[in-house]
Order: structure tokens, then sequence, then C-alpha cells
């Protein structure tokens, strides 16, 4: 156990709450996309996150992206006869995706990030005061 | 009288346990948003009672022997994590981890003084 351990754990969660963010930004971006990478209304997705030991230490945990659900839940219709992904009936499915859902994400993600930043800089001060000992 | 006397090797432990503890706060604050996971923090005062309480010539138990699961109220997602409560202890954490350093280095300030005269 090291400084350097506490940092790369911080760092871990540095990157899972990057990925949350990234995750809400598409979600938003394609809350209306009626097409997707397969032809079919956008997915929305979301990232799985997973407690791990850090470097085979059984103590410390560090976390990681295991990877992206995507939603099976039907989407939206909406009545839109002149949509070109209208169904026969004048329907258009949209993405399953909650902006507010999406934006709360993103706000809990980024104070997550925030919070991860600051156990860095407080672990950057408790290494600065272990090198003062020799000083 | 020895030169290093149990004072430096108590603070030696201390600065260890503080930086152990460090490790898992780190962690708490990186999962707190895993679904499921229970936060991790460590008996200061019992990893160092352990400490004192040894022998000379004995080695103190390890430090990962008082580390303890938290309890606490899981959320929507089974996450115990109180991210606030685990920052403030960070810091905490670190300010005393930063009384311990000084502590040994002003011991061995001392030390050099006697060397020096």
């Amino acid at each position: 156990m090291d400084f350097f351990s506490a940092m790369n754990i911080s760092a871990s969660g540095l990157a899972a709450e990057r990925t949350r963010v990234d995750a809400a930004a598409s979600n938003l971006a394609n809350a209306d996309a009626t097409r997707g990478p397969d032809g079919k209304p956008y997915k929305r997705i979301d990232p799985i996150l997973a407690a791990r030991p850090f470097e085979n230490d059984m103590n410390a945990t560090e976390v990681q992206v295991m990877g992206m659900a995507q939603s099976e839940a039907p989407g939206r219709k909406v009545y839109s006869p002149g949509h070109p992904d209208a169904d026969g009936d004048g329907f258009v499915t949209l993405p399953d995706v909650n902006p507010i859902h999406e934006t709360v994400n993103l706000i809990s993600a980024s104070k997550a990030y925030d919070a991860n930043a600051s156990a860095i800089e407080t672990l950057k001060t408790m290494a600065q005061r272990a090198l003062d000992i020799a000083k | 009288m020895k030169l290093f006397d149990s004072t430096v090797s108590t603070l030696e432990r201390s600065l260890d346990v503080r930086l152990q503890r460090q490790n898992l706060l780190a962690g708490d604050v990186a999962n707190a948003n895993t679904p499921g996971y229970s936060p991790k923090d460590l008996n200061f005062r019992e990893a160092m009672d352990a400490a004192t309480g040894t022998n000379e010539g004995q080695r103190p138990p390890p430090i990962d022997a008082f580390i303890t699961e938290t309890e606490g109220t899981p959320g929507l997602d089974g996450n115990r994590v109180d991210a606030d409560h685990a920052l403030v202890q960070l810091a905490q954490n670190a300010i005393q981890y930063g009384a311990s350093a000084r502590a040994v280095g002003k011991k061995l300030e001392i030390l050099r003084a006697v060397a020096d005269s």
C-alpha cells in the first residue's frame, strides 16, 4: 500500500464517473433519435459499475466499468403521420429517454467526479507531508 | 537509552495506519455510485493499541485485521456510502497524517541537533 495506490483508486472513480457523464450525454443527445446504429430507435445506455479489489489487495476497492447496459424498454409512441419513420398507424417510436432522469444522473456524476478529484488533492497534500519529514 | 526510541516506531505505525485508512476511504468515494457496495473503514485506535501492546522484538499485528465494513442505511441501489461523511473522514485523516509526519520530523530534528553539537 502506498500513496499511488490510493491515487489510482480515486482515478478509477474519476473514470467511472466520466463514463456516467458520457452515457447521460449520449442519452440526452439521442432523446429523439428514431434511427440508431441498427436502424431501430436509439436505446438508452447505462454504465454498469462494479467494486473490485485493487491490484489483488483484498482490502482497498477500486471501481470498474463492466460495460454498458442497453435499455430494452419499449419507446414512447408519438402520433406524427408525416414522419418518415412513422408506422402504418402514423405513430413514431421515440427512444425510452427521460431527459429529467438523465439530467439528474449528469449532476450526480459530476458531483461524484469532484469528490474523487478532491480525494486525490488531499492525498497529494499527505504525500507532501511525508516528504517534508526528511526536510 | 536507544537513539530511536519507541516514539519514532509508534509514529511510524500511525503513519502506516493513516495511509491504509486513506486508501480505504478513497475506495469508498470511488464506489459512491456502485450498486450494493458497503463502505470500509479502519479503527485507528484499535490498530494503534494493538501495536503499542506488542512486546519489543515482536511484529505488531497486521493493519488489515482492523478493517471493518461500515453499517449504514442502503440507498435504492443497495449502496451504503455516505459521500459527505467519507470526504470529511478523508480530510481529517490527511490532517492527522500530517500531524504524525510533522512529529517524526521534529523528533529527527532533535536528534540532528544532538548529532551536530
